[in-house]
């Protein structure tokens, strides 16, 4: 009877706990907007962001984009020449990428890469009372700290995602036309016919909730590493920074379902 | 609040007395910085400067400053600072911060 | 740096009146009340655990104080707002235990951030600003260097020169002297006592090197396992009977820490291979 009751406990406590989190995290979010009212720092944050999130994971974002777009050409043209469709190709390609895989493949790249360096350089500044130094200066942290990458993010995603797509249309090019024989001009005809202003919408509104939901998730992990168990160390930041990484990843996935049942 | 009052010296137009009053801080720093560099700048020929803390009674470091900042100035001129008349208060600071003979500090009954 | 504010000479600028304080179920302090002067050093000893950085927390607004047991200023912190606080911490400078430098700054960026965040000084004043704190504090021509090149102590002492850049009327000091070699504590000690005569701060150190306590100490108190054990003058002190506070004074280990019959046991219950 004992063993039984301490199961539901248990599960009790781990319920407790997500809402607990999700509360305080909607609260995080909340102070990180209280910053664009009352401007801690200066905009030369947001650049330097923008640096680091956008410019450094450029490559990264062409590389996975051109492989993308190669394997959705490849793939696509043997499932159409089964139906004698292969011209439909550049559609294919084209709505696979900006509607689905240009907004959640950049966001998980970028989760992967600048997420968890974030979220890393929080929790470090956490243990090391740097947050604690930048409140007792009268700077809230919130401010200082998360606004500017949250700003940079709202910049860059939907940059970035745009440039997956193109060099993934060019990917699917290369490889349709250029390995496979698709007729160039059906390509780009089927591109331009499908193509609507919804579609890339909605490309645009996954980027940016993706943005506010994967920064907003890393920087909070960062924020309270090793805060709820009162110990400051290392193996708390690393415990945050996988923590916020597969958190964002399956908060990407879960918030693209949500958004694409909405929109469509 | 602080006020500056600057005065070129008659007969002797290289040199220029600036008398400051009131407490000499980081909130006034920037306009009194402006005004006897503007000062400075706007005379065809200032060689000599001495700044008259009387009736300044609190300084803090970015008053200091300003006094450093000043004393580069003139002195990369090729001019002569000085500072003259400080309350004990003053001085005490500009002992802490090791600057009493960069910026000339002179005591002395006020005239 | 203020001589002329509200706070007058020799009355109580922070008291602090039956605080308790917990983490979880821990408890950290028990029914500690004392008073801190303006313009005087109050320093908070103990050994390690006793819960003086927790107070210390308490003071800086780290940590939460319930009602009616922290006033600063005459008001009661527990009943302080956003804007409240932001004043406060204007007011005061912390330097924290292991100096919280922030790594992607250099040293004099990060002496110059309260100034370039809070001020509209030019650039120019706030550059000699930055030298003046560093050659306070004995770090001049380190303005250039990353934290990370710079041992602990180097760190430390950047902390305080941070800690120092706005002038501030309150300085709250977290272990000045740990890691410092004996030359460069005792030049800290009179740092510490010429801040508070030329500019006629007000310092609370928590510390538990003795020497450097009774040194600069106008006020103290001694804390043990969350409570306060002695409080008095240096003199007054190191006069108390209480054989908890000459322990402390004598650096008398724990006699419960060397029993040795349960250590005799504890060695034994050691399974043989």
């Amino acid at each position: 009877m004992n063993s039984l009751m301490s199961f539901f406990a248990a599960i009790g406590r781990w319920g407790l706990g997500i809402l607990f989190g999700l509360g305080r995290m909607g609260i995080f979010f909340l102070c990180t907007l209280r910053g664009i009212i009352y401007p801690p720092g200066k905009t030369p944050l947001v650049i330097k962001n923008i640096y680091f999130i956008g410019h450094k994971s450029l490559f990264v974002i062409i590389f996975t984009g051109a492989f993308s777009g190669m394997v959705l050409g490849l793939q696509g043209y043997y499932a159409l020449s089964r139906y004698g469709s292969e011209g439909l190709l550049g559609s294919g390609v084209v709505l696979s990428l900006v509607r689905e895989l240009g907004p959640v493949l950049t966001a998980l790249m970028i989760v992967g890469r600048a997420g968890s360096a974030m979220c890393a350089e929080i929790g470090i500044m956490r243990i090391d009372e740097q947050i604690d130094a930048l409140r007792c200066m009268s700077i809230d942290p919130h401010g200082y700290l998360v606004l500017p990458r949250l700003i940079a993010a709202l910049i860059s995603f939907p940059i970035l995602t745009h440039i997956f797509d193109v060099v993934g249309v060019w990917g699917g090019y290369a490889v349709g036309v250029g390995l496979l024989g698709v007729n160039p001009g059906a390509y780009w005809d089927g591109i331009y016919r499908s193509l609507e202003w919804l579609d890339i919408w909605m490309g645009i509104v996954k980027s940016l909730a993706f943005a506010v939901l994967t920064i907003t998730i890393s920087t909070y992990k960062g924020y309270y590493a090793g805060v709820d168990r009162g110990s400051m160390g290392a193996e708390d930041v690393g415990e945050a920074t996988t923590s916020a990484v597969v958190t964002s990843s399956v908060t990407v996935l879960v918030a693209d379902y949500v958004i694409t049942s909405i929109m469509l | 609040m602080c006020t500056v009052d600057i005065k070129k010296l008659q007969g002797d137009s290289g040199s220029l007395i600036v008398s400051l009053s009131g407490e000499l801080n980081k909130k006034v720093v920037r306009d009194i910085r402006d005004k006897i560099l503007g000062a400075v700048r706007s005379s065809h020929y200032v060689e000599n400067v001495t700044v008259d803390l009387a009736d300044v009674n609190l300084i803090d470091t970015a008053g200091v400053a300003l006094l450093v900042l000043l004393c580069q100035h003139v002195k990369s001129k090729g001019g002569t600072f000085r500072v003259v008349h400080p309350q004990d208060r003053v001085r005490r600071v500009f002992k802490l911060a090791q600057l009493e003979e960069f910026l000339t500090v002179e005591n002395g009954n006020r005239q | 740096m203020k001589m002329e504010t509200g706070s007058n000479d020799g009355k109580a600028l922070i008291s602090v009146r039956h605080l308790d304080s917990f983490y979880g179920r821990k408890q950290a302090l028990c029914d500690v009340s004392f008073d801190i002067e303006a313009r005087r050093i109050f320093v908070i000893m103990g050994m390690s655990g006793c819960g003086k950085s927790t107070l210390l927390k308490h003071l800086i607004g780290l940590k939460k104080s319930p009602p009616d047991t922290v006033w600063i200023d005459g008001e009661d912190i527990s009943k302080w707002g956003h804007r409240e606080w932001n004043d406060y911490w204007l007011r005061i400078g912390v330097l924290f235990q292991n100096g919280a430098l922030f790594n992607s700054m250099t040293v004099a960026q990060n002496i110059a951030l309260p100034l370039t965040v809070h001020t509209n000084l030019p650039r120019d004043i706030i550059e000699i600003m930055v030298e003046m704190k560093l050659h306070m504090v004995g770090l001049s021509g380190t303005g250039h260097l990353m934290p990370s090149q710079l041992s602990g102590g180097m760190r430390k002492r950047a902390g305080l020169a941070r800690a120092l850049a706005m002038d501030p009327e309150i300085l709250f000091v977290d272990e000045p002297s740990s890691g410092l070699d004996p030359i460069t504590a005792a030049a800290l000690d009179e740092l510490l006592i010429t801040l508070k005569e030329a500019f006629g701060m007000t310092l609370v150190v928590v510390t538990h090197e003795l020497e450097s306590a009774f040194k600069i100490g106008d006020s103290m108190i001694v804390m043990d396992r969350g409570r306060i054990i002695a409080s008095g003058t240096p003199e007054e002190i190191r006069q108390m009977p209480d054989p908890r506070v000459q322990q402390f004074l004598n650096r008398r280990p724990d006699e419960e820490q060397r029993d040795y019959e349960s250590y005799i046991s504890r060695l034994c219950k050691v399974k043989r291979r």
